[in-house]
């Protein structure tokens, strides 16, 4: 029922329904009324009566007429009686005749002409009724007989007068009866219909009842939530009055409701600079529809309190439809003050806690700087006294001096390392080697220290493939430190080395060394810490430690940077298992000097070479020279940057070998001179010497146009690296390396030149197209990375292609490289973003670069010369 | 106008009416042709053996009062001309309730004072200025203004539309 009447809306046609009976029923109604009129205003007089009358007074007449005739002489008194009664006679036929009344008997025949007899009667006896006395008692009887014989007449008149009303009166009766019943009948459907519209309208009302019931209690819902809520909400209309303001609104705002309603919002918490932009923003947003901060989440902002004070606040705007549908908006609004106090203490925090960070960082590099300066001559010095003629007792002494002074310039190293790393200015040089003959390497400078506490060491290498890439005096630093700690924590057992690969989810492997020992293991508790900075562990393990120091910190960051990771798994008094898990570089950094140092050459490596030896330090000045002259070179000495420059420009030297801290003019800068000078030594080989290992300084050496960079104190071994690689230079060499030689701002043509002349043709090509096709889809493949917000996935492509970048001598790259690397380390990837464009613009200006030395995809056919 | 011309006036049309009214309450005259109307019962004027007789002359002498009506016993329109019945209630001081009226024929009917009101029946004397003979419903038939009120046009008013009046009894 219900179901129908909603779908069909039906209930809307009741009044119509209600309307249109209600006509019906006036109809009727009138119709009615009318006869009741008519029954009223009778138009008839009690004809019946009339009818029957007329009989009557013909009997009258008769009898009046017998009675004047029987009195023998005329009787004018009995006479003028029956004239009086022929008279009425005569008047109830007229008026039968012609009265309204009968219209509906005389129009039938039978009637009228009954009607018609009596008259011509009546009319038959006028002149005698009216005539006199004597004259009418004559023809008494005659009239009397005439009379006489119309009383059939005068009965059939009244008789069929009696039927015909009856008649008449039935068929009126009949149809006031349907009218009646009709009416009766309009008038229940209008009853019906009144009842059915009452009943909608009683259950109408009872929805609306519980439409309201519900309006009530949802607004006493939303008025609660409103006053409970913690967050200060305000309402307010299209045009910025405001038409709610809950308790924490007057809280917040120090306005109270009476005084906030019917306010303007602007004017009330808007701060005056933000005011006209507030009510352009509202205006835009009501003409059309587009929000800056309506319905878009949470933001910050500046408001006002009623003391005139600004503090912020996170708001959200909404908006809703009010009253006539115009919009209203709805802020909840939080104050932040307090929050943003917090927040401005824990970054100022920070930053202290950084700068202080900073201040050690830089504290540590200047205090490994001023021991390294001392120990380099003290070293240097040992190292020429060792090779002096020595009795055997001397050799000795010498001997354990230079192994101290190695142990402490190791201390001075590592903590000089941790700057660095902690600088992020890790600097990997991966490159293709045995690793086999770095396990045995290894296993030969522990040897003896194992020896001494009666340890045993064996080596599992589980593959054949031995041949690795990674940055080798890394790789090495990490296991020295494994091995040398487990040495140190066994006594009496065995420390096993193990070497498996295993493959690594893309085409790479994962290089997987394991350290085990039968030592003393380390407490559970202590596990994790082992790797951090700077700790001390239990006093009774650090008895034992003798000097644990930084090398498992410096080692796990070292991992770290290489992409990989280093744990530990330990029992008390069963032993540790350091395992080392190494992702293989991709690319391949020959590094020349390295392999050098893998023979060790005998004889003088700098034979007939004229070195210019620029370093202000006398005592180190004394033992370059002194060590450069064992190795056959000619030495001339120049004081400061000043003196070295000057010196450079007059003489024409094989090598300069500059310092880098010197008064008046620094080495950077010296360098940069002689570069950019026209003098004789302008294309010479320059090598720094610094005690700075960080890599703004190589950089900064690399932009000056340095070749190299030796790190303080001078060695011998080092010294003869940098020689053998120079040979004297001739003047033909020096006229055909004139457009090639020197560095290109992106790529360094002689590192290619080298790559290309040490491997086969086939294999550099392949690498070099490889290398080339990886430089064009740099940029998106970066970006996908940091888009991820992988910083792992990040290190470890920006490490491998600093690492080809430098094999393929594209410095430019190898340097941004590098530094996106020391971010991903930091997981600061908005930064490496920032870099995008820059990394992008560098490739192609690698690739131009390449294209324009000849090497752009087809590779120049290399130069054995 | 003058105050005291008014007054005058007024008390000049006091003196007429009353001194109209008493000579109609005093005296309805004897009748002297053939009676008409006989009246009897509770009346303040009699000139025969306590009951008011009038002749044709009496009546006409009485104030005089015409309109012009159909009825549903003639054909069209007719001006009946008589004395109202409440003036001649007044003439004959009548004192009560109802008029007992009949007719030659012995017809008889009652009429209640009430209905003897300005502008109400008549005691008709003539139709269209002539006498009415007793074949013409006359010669004194109770007409009401039937056409002016529909009030007159019902069963009972026309019952006592009595025509061929020759005697009224005041109950």
């Amino acid at each position: 029922m219900k179901d129908w009447l909603e779908r069909w809306r039906l209930f809307r046609l009741i009044p119509v329904v209600i309307l249109l009976l209600g006509i019906v029923f006036s109809m009727l109604g009138i119709q009615m009324y009318r006869e009741v009129s008519a029954l009223r205003s009778a138009p008839q007089d009690n004809v019946q009566w009339t009818l029957a009358q007329i009989e009557i007074e013909l009997l009258t007449l008769l009898n009046a007429l017998r009675i004047a005739e029987g009195a023998g002489p005329p009787d004018p008194q009995r006479l003028g009686e029956a004239r009086k009664r022929f008279d009425i006679f005569y008047s109830r036929n007229r008026t039968i005749a012609g009265s309204r009344a009968f219209e509906d008997l005389t129009s039938i025949e039978e009637f009228s002409n009954a009607l018609q007899r009596i008259q011509t009667t009546l009319d038959r006896a006028v002149p005698l009724i009216d005539g006199d006395d004597a004259t009418l008692f004559s023809a008494l009887p005659e009239l009397e007989d005439q009379f006489e014989a119309i009383r059939p007449t005068a009965r059939s008149l009244s008789l069929s007068g009696v039927r015909e009303f009856a008649k008449l009166s039935d068929a009126r009766r009949q149809e006031f009866g349907a009218l009646v019943f009709e009416t009766a009948a309009v008038g229940l459907f209008l009853i019906i219909a009144l009842i059915f519209a009452l009943a909608v309208l009683f259950r109408q009302r009872r929805i609306a009842e519980r439409r309201s019931e519900q309006i009530r209690e949802s607004r006493s819902r939303y008025a609660n939530t409103v006053d409970v809520s913690l967050d200060a909400i305000i309402v307010a209309e299209g045009d910025g009055t405001i038409i709610d303001f809950n308790p924490a609104a007057e809280k917040t705002f120090g306005y109270s409701r009476a005084r906030a309603v019917g306010a303007e919002m602007a004017s009330l918490i808007v701060p005056p600079a933000f005011r006209d932009a507030h009510r352009k923003g509202m205006q835009r947003f009501l003409q059309t529809g587009q929000a800056k901060l309506v319905g878009r989440g949470r933001f910050e902002l500046d408001a006002m309190h009623a003391d005139g004070s600004i503090f912020p606040v996170e708001l959200s705007i909404g908006a809703a439809s009010g009253r006539g549908g115009k919009p209203i908006f709805i802020s909840y609004v939080r104050d932040i003050s307090s929050r943003k106090t917090i927040e401005a203490e824990l970054t100022s925090t920070r930053d202290r806690a950084l700068a202080a960070d900073k201040a050690k960082s830089q504290f540590l590099a200047v205090m490994s700087h001023e021991m390294r300066t001392p120990l380099n001559a003290v070293m240097a010095t040992l190292d020429l006294l060792d090779r002096s003629r020595l009795d055997p007792k001397q050799h000795e002494f010498v001997q354990t001096a230079i192994t101290s002074g190695e142990i402490l310039q190791h201390h001075i190293d590592d903590v000089l390392d941790l700057t660095r790393i902690e600088a992020g200015a890790i600097d990997l040089k991966p490159t293709r080697f045995d690793i086999g003959d770095l396990i045995d390497e290894v296993r030969r400078s522990v040897q003896f220290a194992a020896e001494k506490k009666d340890n045993r060491i064996s080596v599992d290498l589980a593959t054949d493939d031995l041949i690795v890439c990674l940055d080798r005096n890394r790789l090495r630093q990490i296991l020295l430190n494994l091995v040398g700690n487990a040495i140190k924590f066994t006594e009496g057992g065995d420390i096993r080395l193990r070497v498996d690969f295993r493959p690594n989810g893309e085409d790479g492997r994962t290089l997987e060394i394991s350290v085990e020992d039968t030592g003393m293991g380390i407490a559970r508790q202590d596990l994790a810490r082992i790797f951090d900075d700077f700790v001390t562990l239990d006093a009774s393990y650090k008895r034992k430690a003798e000097g644990y120091g930084l090398g498992l910190a410096i080692c796990r960051r070292i991992a770290a940077a290489m992409g990989g990771k280093i744990t530990v798994k330990s029992e008390r008094g069963v032993g540790s298992t350091f395992v080392a898990t190494l992702p293989e570089a991709r690319a391949v950094q020959m590094d020349s000097a390295e392999h050098n140092t893998t023979q060790e050459p005998t004889a003088p490596a700098g034979g007939g070479l004229s070195v210019l030896l620029v370093e202000d330090n006398e005592t180190n000045r004394f033992v370059a020279r002194a060590m450069l002259e064992e190795e056959g070179c000619t030495v001339i000495e120049a004081f400061d940057g000043l003196d070295g420059v000057a010196k450079a420009e007059q003489q024409r030297f094989d090598l300069v070998l500059m310092d880098i801290s010197m008064p008046r003019l620094d080495g950077i800068e010296a360098t940069r001179e002689i570069r950019q000078g026209n003098g004789a030594s302008k294309r010479t080989s320059i090598v720094c010497l610094t005690a700075h290992a960080m890599t703004e300084t190589r950089q900064a050496l690399a932009e000056a146009g340095a070749n190299d960079c030796l790190v303080k104190p001078l060695r011998r071994k080092n010294l003869r690296t940098i020689l053998g690689a120079i040979r004297p230079i001739t003047e033909g060499e020096e006229m055909s390396d004139a457009d090639e030689a020197g560095s290109d701002e992106f790529i360094d043509k002689d590192v290619l030149a080298e790559l290309s002349s040490l491997m086969p043709q086939d294999r550099f090509e392949r690498s070099f197209d490889r290398f080339l096709s990886d430089l064009n889809r740099l940029k998106p493949r970066l970006a996908r990375h940091v888009e991820d917000a992988d910083s792992e996935a990040t290190l470890k492509f920006a490490h491998n292609l600093a690492g080809s970048s430098g094999m393929f001598g594209a410095v430019a790259l190898a340097e941004i490289c590098r530094h996106i690397q020391d971010l991903a380390s930091q997981r600061d990837l908005p930064s490496i973003v920032a870099l995008l464009d820059d990394v992008d613009e560098v490739s192609r200006n690698t690739i131009a670069a390449y294209e324009r030395a000849g090497w752009g995809n087809q590779p120049a056919p290399h130069d054995n010369s | 106008m003058k105050p005291s011309r008014l007054l005058i006036r007024l008390a000049g049309a006091l003196v007429l009416f009353l001194a109209s009214h008493a000579a109609i309450a005093s005296e309805i005259g004897t009748p002297e042709g053939e009676p008409v109307l006989t009246v009897s019962g509770q009346i303040g004027q009699a000139n025969q053996n306590g009951k008011a007789v009038f002749d044709k002359d009496m009546l006409e002498a009485l104030p005089t009062k015409s309109f012009r009506t159909s009825t549903i016993w003639t054909e069209g329109s007719h001006t009946f001309t008589g004395v109202a019945l409440n003036d001649f209630l007044k003439a004959v001081g009548a004192d009560g309730k109802t008029i007992n009226a009949i007719a030659l024929n012995d017809y008889a009917v009652e009429i209640p004072v009430s209905d003897a009101i300005d502008n109400g029946p008549i005691i008709a004397y003539q139709m269209d200025g002539k006498a009415m003979s007793v074949r013409d419903k006359g010669p004194l038939w109770i007409v009401y203004p039937y056409d002016a009120n529909a009030d007159y046009r019902t069963e009972m008013i026309y019952s006592r539309s009595i025509w061929q009046l020759n005697r009224i009894e005041i109950e």
